[in-house]
């Protein structure tokens, strides 16, 4: 058997109404029924009867022209009180915006009362408490963390303990606990170690064509005599056994030079003056043959 | 002070008398390049020299009336002046080049071509002997197309680097060793 459906609310004033003007409810007037569903303008004309219809007279000519009154909402906007008991996180919220417009809807006949919803567009949504949601994000990590050594958070609510009183007591060092084994390498398979990771493979055989330029190389730095190649200070005064595997620097120096005079300095002939005349150019070619 | 040149009615043609003369020139005649080059062809040197060197004569006076003072005239105005006249005789364009010390004068489309370059020495010779007084040598060093270049010294310099270029030195090279004095 269906339930029977909640009759519909008394009408209110069509909601561009309610936009055009504030109008300033008088306490009397206050119409203390659940909010209707969204309505337009064929809604209110086709489907409510004539005898539900009830005229809001406007109210003091001074509200009326004035336009806004910020201290009492509209008519409109007034909610049951029952509803209003439902909204307890967000009573402070509303208590602090008491101008909002609450869009009024009619709950459906199946869903029985239900709480509000936020108006949408027509008033900004109430700031968020802050200090609460940090508290909550405290719980959580609280909650969440399983580790030893206290958050951040958690450091700025220390809480200071008095001094003990009583005997001081002197509790033997605990033994140093064994160091952590390393955490197993997450591979799938495990790498095999070498010897020489790290550090240069003497075992490792160089190309083919490499070895025939590392001999020629060797052969011509034989070739050398060793009075003439001239050993590198660094190497010499260290005196220590050069590397087996890092081969040996060669320095060749230039011969020295002969003492001379390496600047000479010349004065540039005096750049020519432009002729004057067009005769002294004449006899300066002349003169230049002789 | 010397004037620009001023080449406005220096030509007249008196068709009615069949004359044609130069303003403060005498007649002139005015023959085809052909003829005058197959007429000079047929000339000895010493004809030919002659020829060019009065061509030149007469133009170095004309320079000198107009110019008044030739010794304190500019290299500007003389070679607006001397390119006038040779324009006016329809023998090219001309242009002064200073190497350093070296005077170099180029001629322009000059209608005798390769063939009559002797002619144009000829006539350089005379118009600086006439004009300035001074016994110069001209001196072909260059030819490319219509463009030549005469070098202008004394004998013995034009001597030397006639020397230098049948040697086969390049005509700057030439040039650059004339200016630094070396011997030949």
């Amino acid at each position: 058997m269906a339930p029977e459906p909640v009759p519909s609310p008394p009408p209110v004033a069509p909601v561009a109404e309610v936009n055009s003007h504030r109008i300033a409810a008088s306490p009397l007037e206050v119409v203390e029924t659940p909010p209707p569903e969204s309505l337009g303008d064929d809604d209110l004309l086709d489907e409510i009867p004539s005898d539900m219809l009830e005229s809001i007279p406007p109210g003091p000519a001074e509200s009326y022209a004035a336009g806004v009154d910020d201290d009492e909402p509209p008519i409109s906007s007034q909610r049951p009180r029952a509803l209003m008991a439902l909204d307890d996180p967000l009573s402070d919220a509303e208590t602090d915006d008491e101008d909002r417009e609450v869009p009024l809807k009619t709950p459906p006949p199946e869903s029985g009362p239900q709480a509000a919803p936020l108006p949408m567009g027509l008033a900004a949504p109430p700031s968020p408490d802050v200090e609460a949601l940090l508290e909550a994000d405290l719980v959580e990590s609280r909650a969440a963390s399983s580790r030893s050594e206290p958050t951040t958070e958690q450091l700025g609510h220390t809480i200071e303990l008095e001094e003990a009183r009583g005997p001081s007591l002197e509790l033997a060092a605990a033994p140093p606990t064994p160091a952590p084994p390393a955490p197993p390498e997450d591979l799938e398979i495990a790498l095999p170690l070498r010897e020489a990771a790290g550090r240069y493979d003497e075992e490792l055989v160089p190309p083919p064509e490499a070895r025939d330029e590392l001999d020629a190389h060797l052969e011509n730095r034989n070739q050398v005599a060793p009075s003439e190649r001239g050993a590198p200070e660094s190497l010499s005064e260290q005196g220590d056994e050069p590397a087996a595997a890092a081969p040996a620097v060669e320095l060749i120096g230039r011969p020295p030079l002969e003492s001379g005079t390496v600047i000479r300095a010349e004065r540039a002939p005096a750049p020519i003056s432009r002729p004057n005349t067009f005769l002294e150019l004449l006899d300066a070619s002349i003169t230049l043959g002789g | 002070m010397a004037t620009r040149f001023d080449p406005a009615f220096s030509v007249q043609f008196d068709l009615g008398r069949g004359q044609i003369a130069v303003r403060d020139g005498g007649d002139r005649v005015l023959v085809p390049v052909a003829a005058l080059v197959a007429l000079c062809d047929g000339a000895d040197s010493e004809a030919r020299k002659d020829f060019a060197h009065r061509l030149g004569t007469e133009a170095g006076r004309r320079v000198a009336e107009r110019l008044g003072d030739t010794s304190g005239a500019g290299v500007e105005a003389v070679v607006e002046h001397i390119g006038g006249e040779l324009a006016l005789m329809g023998l090219g364009s001309l242009a002064v080049e200073r190497w350093g010390r070296a005077l170099v004068v180029t001629i322009s489309g000059s209608p005798f071509g390769p063939r009559g370059d002797d002619l144009l020495v000829a006539l350089l010779e005379g118009v600086f002997q006439r004009a300035f007084g001074r016994d110069a040598s001209a001196l072909l060093l260059m030819r490319a197309d219509a463009d030549a270049r005469f070098l202008i010294t004394s004998r013995a310099g034009a001597d030397k680097v006639q020397s230098w270029l049948r040697a086969g030195t390049a005509w700057g090279d030439a040039l650059a060793r004339f200016h630094s004095g070396a011997p030949s």
